[in-house]
């Protein structure tokens, strides 16, 4: 098991630039669909590569949820990202709660699907949060069995994201990357990277987060995250409430560096901006992906430039 | 960490993240075994301990439903004041903590809640106004039903109506309360202050039509009768006790004009009779 964990850690210093994606799905660069940019998208269809939506919100009967979702997917690709699959937790898993989202994937066929390596629930109570798990060879057998149980019930491969988190535990034996990589290799699920998370992490529990990019299989990463956190002083908050802070987009571009194209997603929830102001974000991430992976820059400001 | 443990870390902390006056005030009430599982539990780091760190979960778990509760219910909000309905989702989530997947349905107790709390003496509608305000979420994503229009009532052979029933729009609520309490609801819709309720026996009926939600005061015999879900003979019975044959033949007439047009109706199915 230590050496499948390890088969990947090679250092970030060779010049050799991945430049496909890993798994032959890229999407672009997309936008997380809320509520709020509804009115402007279904009367413009605006040029967005993809969106991803929340599972969740659109687990209901009908309604004008699933009227947008509907019509939303017959204009773009789309990525079902739940918050409460629960993966780490002592609760087993929820048979009704993986009925809806296997009725859902059938009607909307997203172009994958992804939650969280976390636990969210347990006794049946729901804490709507995403909480850190103990990084330990028990905790990993014990989400590995369970995220192929999900896959098997679900007839296809998940995507996890690595949550951003404000403790650690102390029994914790094995690094955040190390497990994210193993949860992934040992129960064939792909990952989702969240570069902020990743970020926040680094800087609240005081990690190298390059050597976490390192730790990561590369054909594993299948998507990329990005958003704002809020400095709360003491520490890191990913809030979601502000457009991507500089070092992050720094930290993206050495993620695509190693990783090479990935589809690339804005997440903006909280104190959420006009769509124009969401998707200029995804396009600084296209700017970005296109510098890397092709060295495309404005011939006059030496910007990175879109195409 | 062996699967038990899990557990009872998840157990712990779950407890703790939950105690509404936060972690530091909850950790004296821990049993011996829990006390000794959250020593050391936590790794330190830098200038926040513990306890600081887990509050963080603490605020963000309240905040996060508070506000889901103060989107869905408004109107109770408005009336009881910010202050007052923060102390009543403190109460009620200790009462009845989320077992959904989704923050959806956190509300779901709250109208049945409202009636037993304290801020009830003070605003005896607010329980009223909750069964409102719950009601118009749950019609919001009501499954879809392809509603009927006026030539639906012209293709039920005149001999049949009434052996067949009404199949109503799986949004329709029908509320019977004792205050009108539409007349605040409506005016929280429109960002007006809020008038108190007259006490009086109010039927409202709840319905989506064309993705937007709609709420009206119906006359008592209406609201007796939407809803109905036995044979319409028996309805046309019924209502001829109170107004007569005639009278109640041409009700249900306009009735059903009106439930159609309002998009109440999605057909007139043939009741079956039981084996």
């Amino acid at each position: 098991m230590q050496g499948q964990r390890r088969q990947d850690q090679r250092q970030l210093t060779t010049t050799t630039v991945a430049t496909r994606a890993p798994n032959g799905k890229f999407l672009g660069f997309g936008i997380g669909l809320r509520p709020k940019h509804y009115p402007e998208i279904l009367d413009h269809w605006p040029q967005v590569d993809w969106f991803e939506v929340i599972t969740e919100n659109f687990l209901v009967a009908g309604g004008r949820p699933r009227r947008v979702l509907e019509a939303v997917r017959s204009h773009y690709p789309v990525v079902l990202h739940g918050v409460s699959l629960s993966i780490g937790s002592a609760d087993p898993l929820d048979d009704d709660y993986l009925g809806r989202v296997r009725a859902l994937i059938d009607w909307i066929e997203p172009a994958w699907v992804s939650d969280h390596l976390c636990w969210t629930k347990v006794d049946g109570v729901n804490l709507h949060d995403l909480l850190p798990l103990p990084f330990t060879e028990e905790t990993l057998r014990h989400v590995v069995e369970r995220v192929r149980r999900v896959q098997d019930y679900l007839g296809r491969q998940i995507l996890l994201e690595n949550v951003s988190s404000y403790f650690e535990f102390a029994q914790s034996t094995i690094a955040e990357g190390e497990f994210l990589a193993a949860v992934a290799q040992e129960a064939d699920a792909g990952i989702l990277l969240d570069v902020n998370n990743l970020y926040v992490n680094a800087s609240n529990h005081g990690f190298d987060p390059v050597q976490y990019l390192v730790a990561l299989p590369r054909q594993r990463v299948q998507q990329i995250h990005l958003a704002g956190y809020a400095d709360r002083g003491t520490f890191l908050h990913d809030t979601h409430d502000h457009p991507v802070w500089p070092a992050v987009w720094e930290l993206y571009r050495i993620a695509i560096k190693r990783f090479g194209l990935v589809s690339t997603l804005i997440e903006w929830d909280a104190a959420l901006p006009p769509l124009s102001e969401v998707m200029a974000e995804a396009e600084k991430a296209r700017a970005i992906a296109w510098d890397v992976i092709y060295g495309w820059r404005d011939s006059r400001t030496g910007a990175a430039v879109a195409e | 960490m062996d699967g038990a443990t899990l557990e009872r870390v998840q157990r712990l902390l779950s407890k703790l993240i939950r105690s509404p006056e936060g972690v530091a005030l909850a950790l004296p009430e821990l049993s011996l075994e829990e006390r000794s599982l959250w020593d050391g539990l936590i790794r330190p780091r830098g200038t926040l301990d513990a306890v600081a760190r887990l509050d963080i979960y603490a605020n963000m778990y309240f905040f996060r439903i508070h506000d889901a509760l103060a989107e869905d219910f408004p109107a109770v909000r408005a009336t009881i004041g910010p202050q007052r309905f923060h102390n009543l989702i403190t109460d009620y989530l200790l009462a009845h903590p989320s077992r959904s997947f989704t923050l959806r349905d956190v509300g779901a107790c709250l109208p049945d809640f409202v009636r037993s709390h304290v801020v009830s003496s003070q605003w005896p509608w607010i329980g009223d106004l909750a069964l409102l305000e719950w009601a118009v979420v749950e019609a919001f994503d009501a499954a879809d039903s392809p509603q009927v229009d006026e030539a639906a009532l012209a293709q039920v052979p005149a001999g049949e109506w009434g052996l067949r029933r009404v199949v109503w729009h799986p949004s329709l609520r029908v509320l019977r309360c004792a205050f009108s309490v539409h007349v605040p609801w409506r005016q929280c819709q429109d960002g007006q202050q809020l008038d108190e309720p007259r006490l009086e026996e109010t039927w409202l009926r709840v319905w989506r039509q064309h993705e937007r939600v709609f709420v009206a005061a119906v006359p008592p015999l209406e609201g007796r009768a939407l809803g109905f879900d036995r044979a319409l003979a028996s309805l046309a019975e019924e209502l001829a006790t109170v107004l007569g044959e005639e009278a109640a033949a041409q009700q249900l007439a306009a009735w059903f004009a009106a439930w159609v047009k309002g998009g109440l109706v999605c057909g007139f199915e043939p009741v079956r009779c039981r084996e």
